[in-house]
């Protein structure tokens, strides 16, 4: 299930995959992966990438 | 600090390897090496030898596998223009002929299972039927060489992999100390680490199901004259390639910290390498040695068009996510 809640708070903060990736420090394709839904993150990598979008896990991560 | 200190424990581990096998092999392949050269003076009065033969010996301390060299020069003139032709015969202590050739031919190269003794060299001239022989005196100048063939034993092939190992070891330590990236060990994100494992997966039933097929291949005498190796390094590189173009494609073979080009020109040259090599060696030697089998050039070719192959795609799969930079996926 696609992760539009990422993609939007990644967009908000006007950061790319890319750019997001490097902050987290995984690779773009991971980060794509999750926005897209084919990768589930651990609990650590969805704590990183809360940290660098200044949000909270259910924030981005809870579903709906 | 601790892994430096393995590191060189390691590198004076495999230089013992590699001196005990050199040791071993100069011991055990020091073997006899006979060389004499003389010279001759021949007369020839009314069209016949005067004195029509010349003599060598040698001395073999040990029966086994001898590579002979006999070689005769006529000085100032070439044999084939003589008129003459020269005949060589090798008898052992009781007189029998072990050995004999008459030619020109200035150096003859021969192999021969010798026993423990003296052996005799008997060279005689024979005029050539309607050749013009002059009067007079000429020089003809010999060389002998006798060196024993010796075959490697389960000793010696123990020692040739003591060497191998030990060189592979040495190089392992150098890295060791030595290398690694700048940048520190090479970092993966934990997607990856998982692609990565997907990856090992099927490469893994990849090269069981080929090495099954070479199996059958080799057991049903199917794959003949030396093709095995053939086919066994094709289920290493077939697994390879399912690996690397996997790695690639799902983006977990390059690590977070190291450069794509690196990789690429890696496999780039040790492909250009391994096609020279196999290039020259095929036509050199051909596909097939005189016994029907194939010459390993055959195999360079398939690892040097595995790494061709695999650069290429690496080139391919760069160029489209460089297409994809600065614009995220949907």
């Amino acid at each position: 299930m696609k992760n539009l809640k990422l993609k939007s708070a990644r967009a908000a903060l006007d950061l790319s995959q890319q750019d997001l990736a490097e902050r987290v420090g995984v690779s773009r394709q991971t980060i794509n992966a999750i926005e897209k839904g084919d990768y589930n993150p651990t609990i650590k990598l969805c704590r990183d990438i809360c940290k660098v979008l200044g949000k909270t896990l259910d924030e981005l991560f809870w579903e709906e | 600090m601790r892994k430096h200190a393995v590191a060189l424990l390691g590198l004076i581990f495999s230089l013992v390897l590699i001196a005990a096998g050199v040791f071993i092999l100069s011991r055990g392949n020091s073997g006899i090496n006979w060389k004499s050269n003389w010279k001759h003076e021949l007369s020839i009065k009314n069209g016949v030898f005067e004195n029509d033969s010349s003599t060598g010996n040698f001395i073999v301390d040990r029966s086994g596998t001898y590579a002979l060299n006999i070689g005769w020069n006529l000085q100032g003139k070439k044999n084939a223009d003589s008129g003459f032709m020269t005949g060589c015969k090798i008898t052992n202590d009781a007189g029998e002929v072990i050995y004999s050739v008459g030619a020109h031919t200035a150096d003859v190269r021969t192999t021969l299972e010798l026993d423990k003794g003296n052996y005799n060299l008997l060279f005689a001239y024979f005029v050539e039927e309607g050749a013009a022989v002059k009067d007079g005196t000429c020089t003809m100048e010999y060389h002998l060489n006798v060196t024993e063939q010796r075959i490697l034993g389960t000793v010696g092939i123990g020692a040739v992999l003591a060497i191998l190992l030990g060189s592979c070891l040495f190089l392992i330590a150098l890295i060791a100390i030595f290398g690694g990236s700048k940048n520190g060990e090479a970092r993966y994100d934990e997607r990856q680490k998982i692609e990565q494992g997907r990856g090992y997966r099927y490469a893994f039933y990849s090269i069981l199901i080929t090495v099954g097929v070479a199996l059958m291949l080799d057991t049903t005498g199917i794959a003949t004259g030396g093709m095995t190796a053939l086919f066994y390094t094709a289920s290493i590189c077939i697994g390879l390639l399912v690996y690397v173009t996997y790695g690639y494609w799902h983006d977990c073979y390059i690590a977070l910290n190291e450069k794509r080009s690196f990789t690429v020109t890696l496999l780039f040259l040790s492909g250009v390498l391994n096609l020279i090599i196999g290039i020259s060696g095929l036509l050199s030697e051909g596909i097939l040695n005189g016994a029907g089998k194939m010459n390993t050039p055959v195999i360079n070719l398939l690892v040097g068009a595995t790494c061709a192959l695999l650069a290429v795609i690496g080139l391919v799969r760069f160029a489209i996510e460089k297409k994809s930079d600065g614009r995220d996926e949907d």
